[in-house]
């Protein structure tokens, strides 16, 4: 066997085992509270005709300096390319399962000059299945857990900055295959379109500190990365319906030096989705959701492509309570 | 030719002196809108030529009333008050220091923190800060006054002054008078269905500071009684008009 053969063989081993882990710089984690929860505003008021001074509604306010909330969330979806791969003809579908139960806390508001600050923390679990593609061996369980301060302020912007950890360890082998901390910040302006659409446009930005099971190289800091994301969404209330198409472009910057197979890596990630929620009651919503990614990246040192495309679509159950 | 060019400049920087320190040039209020039939009625006339229709941007004399009818507006600022009209009220003494309601509701929106008193036909109180309020007549001869934002307290002429907060209802009764009861009301409810906030071309100057204490109050609210406050007949008894169950 010549030396061409031997890399060949070397890269195309190295790329299946690539193809054959999950990539944890595209799973989604939560690291802000859910809208219902950072956004209030939208809930229901009498119908009432204009009068001058205007309806005087009495309400009850809490009096607590801590309020919860929990939820459970099911998601059953099918994804063309759940490993990432390159390559189409490496495209492994695959149905996936996905559970989630979370719960948090927000604090007491802050009220200043011209913004209302407010904390929050919060944890979630996650199990990830895959079915019916033999890719069950890659079932994963992910935890995670942020804190965050938000600040509305009087422009209409909404910034925020916190820390978020996540972690994720494989179901087969109990062992923990990545974990990371995430300190961010991000701004998020919400401006009426008409009476049934709201346009969100949020920026954010962080530093992902973590450690991962190497590779290609030797470094376990190998996924450590700088992102930026951009995304703009609109909300589009018809009927009960509630319809969000969002597209986002997220960059990321590999930062481990040469040590790292992901030394001067640069991605660029589209994401394009529209979900519609429907609310069976205040608590218990029903959701149809689609999406499409792509990432184009440059750079490395292992000569790999690490571009994909990728497109899932499914139904979700969401049960949350705010105590 | 040296001595009359420093005398003219001398005089100028008199003249501007005076007018720079004459109190009424920025407490003196003038109408800058009005909608249907809005009224001046000068108080030291009588008969048909003391009343004339309030024009946009006639300034309003002291001792004059302004009057509107039904389903009519107006608005009244100068460089650090604003007073919207609802319809059928009647407002006496507009000034930096005073303004006197007989009939009717208005808004009230004090741009730099200042002080002024607020009378009714029976009660009267001191409000104190910078602030957005509506005030709203009741059957009783005293009022409701409702803080939409700001910071600042509110002084009876009988007990203590309390501190106003962004969507409490506070009512004012007797005379010599005293807060009454006081109800959070849904703030976001008032904004949709006020006239007062909404029927005016302008928005309010302190407009983006009642959504931020809409957002606070969102985010303490704990539930909504299904009822609305309506008038106060006698100062033991208001109204509320109650539709349905109360929602949590």
């Amino acid at each position: 066997m010549n030396h061409t053969a031997i890399l060949t063989l070397f890269v195309a081993s190295a790329s299946s085992m690539l193809a054959q882990a999950v990539d944890p710089t595209v799973t989604e984690r939560p690291t802000v509270p859910p809208a219902s929860v950072a956004n209030p505003g939208s809930g229901n008021a009498a119908n009432v005709d204009a009068s001058d001074a205007g309806a005087q509604r009495p309400i009850f306010l809490k009096t607590e300096n801590i309020s919860t909330f929990a939820g459970f969330d099911t998601k059953y979806l099918y994804k063309d390319n759940p490993l990432s791969s390159a390559d189409k003809i490496n495209f492994i579908e695959t149905a996936m399962w996905m559970n989630t139960v979370y719960g948090g806390a927000s604090f007491s508001p802050i009220e200043v000059d011209d913004a209302v600050i407010t904390p929050y923390a919060g944890v979630s679990w996650t199990s990830t299945k895959y079915l019916e593609s033999g890719l069950d061996g890659l079932d994963f369980f992910s935890t995670s857990a942020y804190g965050l301060l938000l600040a509305q302020h009087t422009s209409g912007w909404a910034f925020r900055a916190g820390v978020s950890y996540a972690s994720d360890k494989s179901e087969a082998t109990k062992e923990e295959t990545y974990k990371e901390f995430y300190p961010n910040v991000g701004a998020m302006r919400m401006i009426g379109i008409n009476e049934n659409a709201l346009a969100i446009f949020d920026i954010s930005g962080g530093i992902h500190k973590s450690d991962s099971d190497p590779v290609f190289g030797t470094s376990f800091k190998e996924l450590e990365n700088i992102d930026v994301t951009g995304s703009v969404a609109i909300r589009y209330a018809y009927n009960d319906f509630i319809i969000t198409p969002r597209y986002s472009a997220t960059h990321k910057t590999y930062t481990e030096g040469a040590t790292s197979s992901n030394d001067g890596r640069k991605d660029l990630i589209h994401s394009l989705s529209l979900k519609v929620d429907y609310p069976i009651t205040e608590n218990f919503t029903i959701s149809l959701f689609g999406g499409y990614s792509k990432r184009d990246s440059k750079g490395g040192t292992t000569g790999l492509p690490f571009d994909f495309e990728s497109s899932d679509g499914g139904i979700s159950l969401g049960i949350n309570k705010s105590f | 030719m040296y001595s009359s060019v420093c005398y003219w400049v001398f005089a100028l920087l008199c003249a501007g002196s005076v007018l720079l320190s004459n109190p009424n040039r920025t407490s003196s209020f003038s109408c800058s809108y009005a909608e249907g039939k809005v009224e001046l009625i000068r108080k030291d006339l009588i008969g048909e030529s003391a009343i004339a229709d309030a024009e946009v941007n006639a300034t309003l004399s002291q001792d004059s009333l302004i009057c509107t009818g039904e389903k009519s507006l107006a608005e009244v600022t100068n460089e650090s008050i604003l007073i919207r009209l609802g319809s059928m009220t009647v407002l006496e003494s507009v000034s930096n220091e005073t303004v006197k309601i007989f009939s009717g509701s208005m808004l009230i929106c004090l741009s730099d923190h200042s002080e002024i008193t607020l009378k009714s036909e029976k009660a009267a109180v001191s409000l104190k800060g910078k602030m957005t309020a509506i005030i709203e007549c009741t059957s009783n001869g005293g009022f409701k006054c409702i803080p939409l934002e700001g910071k600042g307290t509110i002084k009876p002429q009988e007990g203590q002054s309390k501190a106003i907060k962004s969507g409490r209802l506070i009512m004012v009764v007797g005379s010599p008078s005293k807060l009454g009861n006081a109800y959070d009301i849904d703030l976001l409810l008032m904004l949709k269905s006020s006239r007062l906030i909404n029927s005016f071309p302008k928005p309010l100057p302190s407009m983006k500071k009642i959504s931020l204490a809409i957002y606070y109050q969102q985010l303490r609210l704990k539930g909504k009684f299904n009822a609305l406050i309506g008038d106060a007949p006698t100062d033991d008894n208001l109204q509320m008009w109650a539709f349905g169950k109360d929602s949590k």
